[in-house]
């Protein structure tokens, strides 16, 4: 089989075109590493970038919240930087030269989905930042389903990463029940993983408590906000028939690469997890909640630590963060050593295959050659 | 429109008095009243008219109402009541009153259509009594009206007008006698008028061929022609080929733009004329016709037309051109093309007419291109299997010289075609997303659609296209496909159509050929789908590039890495929220799991361990961004695999694995619901009850019996539920009343009933341990679910219950004897209560209620011996009812029960009593059934029951007698007098000598369905007219020399089987 079709299968096709994005194989732990492209060296320029632009560009999100938890489509100009991955000059052409609908106006305008799209995507870890350990904090994520959570008018809503409508329930969010809501505008929006057989929302961010906005503050602060008020609202993190779902924060550690220093990084990751455990979320201290992509969030699974990092991850710990293998991991020809005695019992396999994959060679070397 | 003046209720009555002159202007008041307003007096006017349309007597107005009325409404309404009369009752008129009639109805055709210019103007009305005519002529002709055909040829010399209107006429009476005959007349009174109007013909070819050389007349000539061709698929053939019809049809007309089409579509019905390869007589007319209307076609249409544009800006008259350009070319090709083949002078003469059709081919217009594809399709079969491709050498080796003469031929049109059929390939198959009752959105895949037909019938003229020629037909899509890359053809349609085009040949090339192939069109699109900027083009790229993956099954069986990587691609698209990419890769993924799912539980090469488990290690991460619906596609691919598991010990622990995730959720939801059952009256936890068990009953499917290991897991706590939510959605119900069904938690209640009802149901259909089944399965279900079922309000009994049912019975055989007695009382009695109060309530009980009987009576027999009489006389009883229904499901439900069940007890001991007992009864309500024109849709089964009821009498099956009184001297004796009274009582209006034929066709044809059902049609048709006592239209003589016939054909089969006669009976030859 020619291996040159695998490679520009497994790497470079996607629709979301994001590299980077954790539902493809890690591009250090892929194969694909001996291909690197143009590209992949640039996530730490791009951190820079966007924290720049966050110090310089505020927005007042009191409306955007609201337009969230009251589920109001709306439409947007085009052009932002948030919006950019959609966008692309030729695309609205293209569609109208195939026949599509285009709707008029709609170069310059886009309908905004309320829930679609909502939640802060990572990347993966791909460039270590050189303020790794004193700027950035780790999650460990347990295994579930990731979901926006609106809490507002004495009812609780969450929908997937996507949109779709996952359920409707009482809590004791501010706004997620009849006895909690105090006035229309007491809305909480968080970003959570639900792990359905305990029925517990884990959350692992905050973007709007009892009505207050907090996309535009950093990181730390919204942690720290979260637990506070979490901890301050009785009842919330425990299963009850007006508060069916229990509400955990996941906790945010250092990212310390000292195994003895209490609550850092490295001693997390030196003993088992209570939970299942999906991958191990890193945020800058003072990134902002951003819908769609960010390089301030990346995403590791916890056998590539110990390779990326340089940290050293305990037995334990893994066996808590079951591995997918990647399909080009494995080396893609076999070893052909030309002495006989090496052949053993699958020789006829070996030998099928090479021969099929020998004229597939030759072949396509032909048409490519016609192509061009 | 004349102006509607006021009456009264009792003015209106007036006009029932048939004793006194009618009032006219009356009439056409109420007329006008009934057909233009509204309210009470419009009542009034429909009361009264209804009245007066069914009055014996109405007939005789009909002339003054036509001659004085001055409302056309009123005319229509008069013409109803003769048309009625002359269907039903015209043999009983008097022969005066019908000749008066008939006199009346001709010198009112002549005076209207005499004159050009009443005939355009009162077109619909003449059109009207001219059905009027030819329903006399039906009923007159010959016997009473031996000159009808010289009268209208002779009346047709007399003007030009008069004549195109007799045309019209003659066209009706040719499709009312060869055309729609069937089930109007009986057979023999169809074939003796088939057989005069042939006598006759020579007249009206006459007056044909006469106007055809003669007349001036655009609108005469028109008719002319359009009459002759209904004629030309009957008349003799000598008519067509041995006069100068066809040549003056070519010459004369085709190329005048006012006859082109109706004179096309004559020549289309003459090339359709089928003669057997030994019948060479006309073969060279043929010949000429063909040559000579393509020299025409030449001049009329330059082959260098571009007929698609020509097409899209023509006229309704230049397109219907096209369409019938189209049907004369392939039907004549299809029939006669061998006569022009192997004659090297007409070569291009066929070649021509080929190109033409491949240029109406391109025509944007489906039915069109529905006539063409019908041709290139029985024209590519034709080519492939008069010289078929042996599979052990790859067809590189055989280049061009070797084609066979006949494809050499065909070679540059076939060409021309693949292009076609590649640049316009249907869409294979719709994805619809709709929502059910439950308010949840799912999938569903709308079958047969035009389209899908349309898919097949392209795809298969393609592989055969590929097997005649596999390395143009791959140059072609590869053209097209850089034509994609490079950008001067693409569009989402035109790489849609390409792709599918690309999919549907999968498995017509050699298999290295097919590789090198697939291999460049992945490259080529991979570079697209990274070339093209957006994500709605990527996706369209992407969602085709998998598209034809899957397509190409065995191309992934044989490249593991590849596959491999292909289903890791699939998972990275689970995640992708641009929409529609998530549902495109849920059913690629299940295409290839069940198509390549043995390579999912083998340790492949260079692998640690087989691919399932890593999936299974994996399932939350990759389902966790999919919605419900797509995680249960999802969990039916797995199964697919687990299932292709061999090892039964591996393939538990896969289970187990696989499971574990839906199992997690049942578990906590079990364990809260233990300490307290309200937990089962939250919507939360229902929905999320409907989920697994939705995702359990996909995943069934798939694993088949061997998931016997987590339906075991689950079982008894799953009828645990069912039980209490029944019991909940019944007190909701009679609380608060049937509406509450709709309610959100309520109807979630329901779907986890039905989603259990359906899990069992899937498992036991594919179990492959009947007694398992029945010892571990069956009991709980009975305790539980049927026992619910009985105590429950209707509303609240799943229609599903009886079906599960059914299953179980159908899969456990005989061995399910035994327990038809407690299922019967749980189910029997109570559903016969709900559907027999009418013949609609409750739909899906009743399909499913008869359903269940008809397993129980096919498998279980005996235990139906063993229920008490009363209750078995109510078995009986719902088994009239069902096929009493209109819903023809129903219907055929209780017809099979019922055949079924006369074919057991005819060879039961018990037999004699169930006939005894019911014969007589069931023999009554069939003759109703088959006498009501809201079952004819079941006459072939009708028929086949009471042949079947025939048979036994006559073959002296039942031998006790069935007659009450024993005046009879056997069976066979005392049904036909019952029958033969049955029928006089219900229809008195039939002679004794009619009902004396058909109870006698009755036994003579027994043996014979399809004769048989005919006999009853003839019947169905005599019931409606009245013949007044007189019997020479009825062609009694003839039908019963038939019969006669028939008996004897039956008693020489049965003579022929030794033993079949009793010994009695036979001519013995013994005898001395």
């Amino acid at each position: 089989m020619d291996d040159s079709l695998l490679y520009q299968f497994q790497g470079f096709f996607s629709v979301g075109g994001d590299v980077n994005a954790p539902t493809r194989p890690h591009p250090t732990f892929s194969s694909l590493y001996k291909h690197k492209r143009a590209g992949y060296g640039e996530q730490e320029t791009r951190r820079r970038r966007l924290l720049d632009e966050q110090r310089s560009r505020r927005r007042d999100h009191a409306d955007y919240v609201r337009k969230i938890a009251e589920g109001e489509e709306w439409e947007e100009e085009m052009g932002e930087e948030e919006l950019e991955e959609d966008i692309d000059p030729d695309h609205v052409d293209d569609a109208s030269a195939a026949g599509a609908d285009v709707k008029e106006g709609e170069k310059k305008k886009r309908r905004v989905h309320p829930y679609r799209n909502q939640l802060m995507m990572s990347e993966w870890l791909v460039d270590v930042p050189p303020d790794f350990t004193d700027n950035w904090f780790m999650t460990v994520c347990p295994v579930g389903k990731r979901c926006l959570v609106i809490a507002n008018k004495r009812t609780t809503l969450a929908y997937s990463r996507i949109g779709a409508f996952i359920n409707c329930f009482p809590s004791l969010l501010p706004g997620g029940c009849r006895r909690t809501f105090y006035s229309p505008r007491d809305y909480c929006i968080l970003d959570c993983i639900l792990h359905s057989p305990s029925r517990t929302f884990f959350v692992l961010d905050l973007m709007c408590w009892g009505g207050h906005p907090v996309y535009d503050s950093d990181r730390e602060f919204r942690a720290f906000w979260l637990h506070t008020k979490i901890a301050e609202t009785k009842g919330v993190g425990e299963h009850a028939k007006i508060n069916p779902y229990a509400f955990k924060p996941l906790d945010s550690f250092s990212c310390g690469r000292d195994p003895g220093v209490e609550g850092s990084m490295a001693q997390v990751l030196s003993k088992s997890w209570p939970l299942e455990v999906d991958g191990l979320l890193f945020f800058h201290k003072s990134s902002h909640y951003k819908r769609g992509t960010s390089p301030l969030a990346v995403w590791l699974k916890a056998h590539m630590v110990s390779d990326i990092l340089g940290v050293p991850v305990a037995e334990e710990f893994l066996e808590c963060a079951p591995r997918m293998s990647d399909p080009l991991a494995t080396p893609l020809e076999p070893p052909i050593t030309p002495a006989s005695e090496k052949r053993g019992k699958e020789e006829e396999d070996c030998e099928t295959e090479m021969a099929s994959g020998a004229l597939m060679d030759s072949q396509v070397k032909e048409v490519d050659m016609t192509s061009s | 429109m004349a102006s509607v003046s006021p009456f009264s209720a009792e003015q209106a009555m007036r006009l029932l008095d048939f004793g006194n002159k009618m009032d006219m202007s009356l009439l056409d008041s109420v007329v006008s009243c009934f057909y233009n307003t509204m309210g009470p007096q419009q009542q009034v006017a429909q009361q009264v008219l209804t009245q007066f349309r069914e009055h014996p007597e109405a007939w005789t107005r009909v002339d003054s109402i036509l001659e004085l009325s001055q409302n056309q409404e009123a005319k229509y309404l008069a013409l109803q009541i003769l048309e009625n009369l002359i269907k039903t009752r015209w043999k009983a008129l008097p022969q005066d009153q019908r000749e008066g009639i008939r006199k009346y109805i001709v010198g009112l055709v002549i005076k209207l259509s005499s004159d050009q210019q009443t005939l355009q103007q009162q077109k619909v009305y003449i059109y009207k009594l001219n059905i009027i005519l030819v329903q006399i002529v039906k009923q007159e002709w010959p016997q009473n009206w031996t000159t009808f055909v010289s009268d209208i040829v002779g009346a047709s010399k007399t003007s030009e007008s008069l004549c195109t209107n007799n045309m019209a006429i003659l066209k009706l009476l040719s499709e009312e006698v060869f055309d729609f005959s069937s089930g109007q007349m009986t057979q023999v009174k169809a074939k003796h008028l088939k057989d005069t109007m042939c006598n006759d013909f020579s007249q009206i070819f006459q007056l044909c061929s006469y106007v055809l050389e003669n007349s001036q007349s655009i609108s005469l000539v028109g008719a002319t022609l359009d009459t002759l061709m209904r004629f030309l698929n009957w008349i003799p053939l000598g008519y067509i080929f041995e006069t100068k019809l066809v040549s003056s049809l070519i010459y004369k007309f085709l190329n005048v733009p006012a006859f082109r089409n109706v004179t096309l579509k004559c020549l289309t019905e003459v090339a359709g004329i089928q003669t057997s390869s030994t019948n060479t007589q006309y073969s060279e007319q043929f010949v000429v016709m063909f040559t000579l209307v393509m020299t025409q076609l030449k001049q009329m249409l330059p082959l260098a037309t571009n007929i698609r544009e020509a097409f899209k800006n023509g006229q309704d008259d230049e397109q219907n051109f096209i369409q019938n350009l189209a049907l004369f070319l392939c039907t004549f090709l299809k029939e006669h093309a061998v006569l022009i083949e192997p004659k090297p002078e007409l070569q291009n003469t066929l070649l021509e007419a080929l190109h033409y059709l491949v240029l109406i081919s391109e025509v944007d217009e489906k039915e069109i291109f529905k006539i063409c594809l019908e041709y290139w399709n029985s024209l590519a079969a034709d080519l492939y299997r008069e010289n078929p491709f042996s599979s052990s050498h790859s067809p590189m080796l055989l280049s061009q010289q070797n084609f066979p003469p006949r494809r050499q031929l065909y070679l540059t049109v076939l060409s021309k075609v693949r292009l076609v059929m590649i640049s316009r390939m249907a869409k294979p198959e719709e994805v619809l997303v709709i929502e059910t009752d439950q308010g949840e959105v799912v999938r569903e895949f709308m079958k047969d659609t035009d389209a899908i037909n349309m898919y097949k019938s392209m795809r298969e003229t393609l592989v055969y296209l590929t097997h005649l020629d596999y390395a143009d037909t791959e140059n072609i899509m590869t053209e097209k496909l850089y034509k994609q890359v490079d950008g001067t053809e693409w569009s989402w349609k035109n790489l849609n159509t390409l792709c599918w085009a690309i999919g549907s040949i999968s498995g017509a090339m050699h298999e290295d050929d097919e590789k090198r192939f697939l291999v460049t069109v992945i490259k080529e699109l991979l570079g697209l789908c990274e070339l093209k900027r957006g994500k709605d083009n990527k996706a369209i790229v992407a969602s085709n590039i998998m598209y034809i993956v899957g397509q190409y099954p065995r191309f992934l069986r044989a490249h593991w890495k590849f596959l491999k990587t292909v289903v890791n691609k699939l998972f990275e698209f689970m995640h992708e929220t641009h929409d529609g990419v998530q549902d495109m890769a849920c059913d690629t993924f299940i295409k290839i799991a069940q198509k390549c799912r043995r390579h999912f539980v083998q340790v492949q090469q260079l692998e640690v361990m087989p691919f399932i488990e890593e999936i299974l290690n994996h399932i939350r991460a990759i389902v966790c961004d999919l919605q419900p619906h797509q995680v249960h596609t999802f969990y039916e691919a797995v199964g697919y695999m687990i299932q292709a598991q061999m090892d039964s010990v591996v393939q538990e622990r896969l289970i187990e694995k696989y499971m574990s995730l839906p199992n997690d959720i049942w578990d906590s939801v079990i364990q809260r619901a233990t300490v307290d059952l309200t937990v089962l009256q939250d919507l939360d936890t229902i929905k999320q009850l409907g989920h697994i068990l939705k995702t359990n009953v996909k995943a069934c499917v798939a694993v088949g019996h061997p998931f016997v290991l987590q339906l075991g897991r689950i079982y008894l706590d799953m009828v645990n539920v069912y039980k209490v939510l029944s019991e909940n959605i019944s007190s909701a119900v009679s609380v608060s009343g049937e509406l509450v069904t709709k309610q959100p938690l309520i109807a979630g209640m329901r779907t986890v009933k039905k989603e259990t009802l359906k899990l069992i149901t899937c498992w036991v259909s594919k179990s492959q341990d009947p007694v398992m089944v029945r010892e571990h399965f069956l009991p709980p279900l009975l305790d539980a679910i049927l026992g619910d079922y009985r105590r429950n309000v209707p509303e609240a009994r799943e229609p599903e219950v009886l079906s599960t049912v059914s299953t179980i019975v159908d899969k456990l055989e005989a061995q399910a004897v035994d327990d038809i007695p407690p299922i019967m009382d749980a189910l029997f009695e109570c559903t016969l209560e709900m559907v027999s109060k009418n013949l609609e309530d409750f739909p899906e009980h009743r399909t499913n209620f008869f359903r269940m009987l008809q397993s129980v009576t096919q498998h279980c027999f005996a235990a139906l011996m063993k229920i008490p009489p009363a209750q078995f006389k109510l078995l009986m009883d719902s088994i009239v009812w069902a096929f009493k229904h209109t819903m023809r499901n129903v219907a055929e439900i209780g017809l099979n029960v019922l055949l079924l069940l006369l074919q057991k007890f005819s060879v039961d001991q018990v037999g004699t009593q169930f006939f005894q007992t019911y014969f007589i009864d069931l023999m009554q309500h069939m003759f109703s059934v088959v006498t009501d024109s809201s079952h004819t849709a079941s006459l072939t089964m009708h028929a086949t029951i009471l042949a079947f009821m025939f048979s036994l009498v006559e073959e002296d099956k039942i031998t006790a007698p069935l007659s009450t009184t024993a005046q009879a001297s056997s069976n066979a004796v005392y049904i036909q007098q019952y029958v033969a009274e049955l029928i006089n009582t219900a229809y008195p209006h039939l002679q004794d000598a009619q009902v004396k034929m058909f109870v006698g066709g009755l036994f003579h044809l027994n043996n014979n369905i399809p004769a048989f059902k005919e006999h009853l049609r003839d019947f169905l048709v005599q019931i409606k007219e009245y013949s007044g006592g007189n019997s020479e239209d009825l062609f009694l003589e003839e039908r019963e020399a038939q019969l006669k016939q028939a008996a004897k054909d039956k008693r020489q089969q049965q003579l022929a089987v030794p033993g079949i006669i009793n010994p009695h009976d036979r001519p013995d030859e013994m005898q001395e």
